[in-house]
């Protein structure tokens, strides 16, 4: 248990280095003072396995659908997520709320502020593809400034691709076919008008 | 002996099937309106298509199939559930044509989820659909909480004596007034005031949470149709969650608990009967199977340390057993999170609420309230009857608009519906279990098809196997037509095979 507590420490302060949210000497001069004794080898340890056994989240973006299917190993972590900014900016009376659709079409709830906001030009919608963005933050399986949602606080973000309008060409060929089985439709209408319809009045039960 | 069904029935079947189309077809007008709107022109060309091909396919039901006979019950009741299918058929056209399914099984799939207000979906790219579409895609599940029946009641035909008979076909039997027409109207008359208020509050809360002023308009109408139909459905992939809002999550909470309700207790508050509100046996059996199914979920995320705190387990245990209970299937989490983070003592109380559902003769689904009450009523009777002495007689009543005698004929007509349900839950499971799913999950996505909730684990996607997608539409249709039509359906189909 005490291993456990001691590798999720580690990992907090690996991933707020690598995000930049803190300054390298802090830390640096914190990893000295605990490496004097048994502690600081301890975490110097699971640092290192740490960072051979590949579980540095905030490099490569990761999907959503992996978020959520490894909630609770990812809580509280460091990610990079990347995906179409989508809807709308939600503006917020402490920030601004953007959902990111990614790859595997499962959009996650962005918290960013203000500034981080600014760079989002377009929204993914019918008529345009939004901008592809890449944030960088602290995913949250119950978030406890947000009442228990599942976000992703962005310490970084980065437009990786500007959107663009999508264009929605009429289908010549559905428009000659509507006009064919819509008058077909009125002619059908016309005789039933004509000829059938029966005259008939509300009955009660 | 079984006889054979004469050609004439059939005919009284199709020709009514033929105006139920016909009224489908006029509401595709809607869509079309708000597509030319928004100037989403290959949308309003797909729109127009779709008006024709089924104002044809009606008109021609109407005038092959001619008849001038009443329908019967067997008429009537066949009618509801063929019509279901046909519009099923013809509603997918405008889904099948805007490229955002995989193939026209998944259409019919979103479109039976529409009509029976379950809100499984498999459309994709949602997040990039239409304004067009998507007032389709929430007018289908706002007219199918109505019931399509009713629709084509109210406005399209002008009467005519077998209409009460397809009315109860659609798992509707409760008599507001007289006439089934003027039954129907006042239906539409509480949802038509209920839509009023409820878009104005939606829209006031989407304002307040950043939308503009038209998109905040349109996802609050969405939402509302969504809410009130119990229907589940909403304009983006990440349904409620997508706003991030605790405030609009309370207004989406309030509309689908009173959608969930009696239209009759409605109509009973609306001509000032308040006491209605907590004498109702439908109103107290979902106040304890909604306590007991809050109370399993509630215990289980506390005890895990799903949440940070008290509030926020409150927040998401009391959206979703009650979105689960009224059968609307609005999620403010990710369908996987059901398993991965809530974990399989608080996931069974969802698949509980969901089996129980709202009430009888409202847009919900499930078991219902009077049918739980019924059975507890009659549990109450016969242990009165073991405690009391011999000679005794013990009479149970239960109030429904007026005091009503719990006879055994009702409790059997209740138990026997309730054993329905769990045959069609049970068969959706295994067949999920079939595929390789595990059987909680297999178990939460079955009940949500069956009793028409819409919540999913994960396991309704376009990549799920063609099979299980046609069993849970089927679980769909025949749990929200109550059974009575389609077996009568099916017993007609039966005959014409075997009868003599």
């Amino acid at each position: 248990m005490l291993q456990l507590r001691e590798n999720k420490y580690t990992m907090e302060r690996l991933s707020r280095f690598i995000s930049g949210s803190t300054g390298i000497l802090p830390v640096i001069h914190r990893l000295e003072a605990c490496a004097t004794g048994f502690r600081g080898i301890m975490i110097l340890a699971v640092t290192i396995l740490a960072i051979t056994s590949g579980k540095v989240y905030a490099q490569e973006p990761i999907l959503a659908s992996a978020l959520i299917e490894k909630i609770r190993e990812y809580d509280g972590k460091t990610v990079t997520f990347q995906g179409e900014a989508i809807g709308d900016l939600m503006h917020r009376r402490r920030g601004i709320w953007v959902n990111l659709l990614d790859g595997s079409g499962t959009a996650l709830g962005v918290w960013l502020t203000p500034k981080q906001a600014q760079l989002i030009k377009t929204l993914g919608s019918y008529n345009y593809k939004g901008d592809v963005v890449q944030v960088t933050g602290v995913f949250n399986r119950a978030c406890s400034e947000h009442q228990g949602e599942i976000d992703l606080h962005a310490a970084s973000c980065r437009i990786v691709t500007p959107g663009e309008p999508i264009k929605h060409p009429v289908s010549l060929f559905r428009l000659q076919l509507a006009l064919v089985v819509l008058l077909l439709a009125f002619l059908l209408i016309f005789i039933w008008k004509r000829y059938f319809k029966p005259k008939v009045e509300a009955k009660k039960f | 002996m079984v006889l054979r069904p004469a050609p004439e029935d059939f005919k009284i079947i199709f020709f009514n099937t033929g105006r139920v189309v016909v009224g489908l077809a006029y509401l595709m007008f809607l869509p079309l309106i708000t597509a030319v709107a928004f100037m989403e022109w290959a949308v309003a060309v797909d729109f127009a298509l779709s008006i024709g091909v089924t104002l044809t396919i009606g008109y021609l039901f109407l005038l092959i199939f001619h008849t001038d006979r009443d329908p019967q019950w067997v008429h009537g009741m066949s009618t509801a559930a063929f019509s279901w299918l046909v519009c099923t058929l013809v509603g997918a056209i405008p889904y099948c044509l805007s490229g955002h399914f995989a193939s026209f099984l998944d259409a019919c799939f979103d479109v039976m989820s529409g009509y029976t207000t379950t809100g499984l979906v498999l459309i994709q790219n949602l997040d990039h659909v239409s304004y067009g579409l998507n007032m389709w895609r929430h007018e289908l599940t706002y007219i199918g909480g109505q019931g399509m029946v009713v629709v084509a009641l109210t406005f399209l035909v002008p009467g005519f004596s077998g209409a009460y008979k397809m009315y109860v076909g659609e798992g509707k039997d409760e008599k507001l007034l007289p006439n089934v027409i003027e039954t129907a109207r006042a239906i539409w008359l509480i949802s038509i005031v209920y839509l009023c208020i409820g878009t104005f509050w939606l829209w006031v809360g989407g304002l307040i949470e950043g939308l503009t002023p038209l998109r905040a308009f349109f996802h609050a109408l969405w939402l509302y149709m969504a809410a009130w139909s119990t229907g589940g459905f909403a304009p983006q992939t990440q349904n409620t969650m997508y706003y991030h809002s605790p405030l609009i999550e309370v207004f989406y909470f309030i509309f689908m608990v009173i959608g969930s309700l009696n239209f009759a207790l409605h109509y009973s508050v609306w001509k000032g009967n308040y006491r209605e509100v907590y004498r109702n046996i439908e109103l107290r059996s979902f106040a304890v199977t909604a306590s007991c199914a809050f109370t399993i979920a509630c215990v289980a995320l506390t005890v895990s340390n799903a949440f940070p705190d008290l509030l926020s387990t409150f927040r998401f245990t009391l959206f979703h057993v009650i979105s689960a209970h009224t059968t609307t299937g609005g999620m403010s989490v990710y369908a996987r999170q059901f398993i991965t983070h809530w974990g399989p003592m608080a996931t069974i109380g969802v698949i509980l609420a969901m089996a129980v559902g709202g009430s009888a003769c409202s847009t919900a689904g499930g078991f219902k309230g009077i049918r739980i009450g019924i059975i507890g009523k009659a549990l109450a009777q016969d242990i009165k009857k073991l405690v009391s002495a011999e000679s005794a007689v013990v009479i149970q009543k239960y109030h429904h608009i007026k005091d009503v005698v719990l006879e055994d004929t009702t409790v059997r007509a209740a138990a026997l519906i309730i054993f329905l349900y769990i045959i069609t839950y049970s068969v959706a499971t295994a067949v999920g279990a079939f595929y390789g799913y595990p059987m909680l999950d297999a178990m939460f996505d079955a009940v949500s098809a069956g009793s028409n909730s819409g919540l999913s684990c994960g396991i309704t996607a376009p990549s799920m196997p063609s099979l299980l997608k046609v069993i849970y539409l089927l679980a769909m249709w025949v749990g929200r037509l109550e059974f009575n039509a389609v077996l009568v359906l099916l017993g007609l189909g039966y005959a014409t095979i075997t009868g003599k």
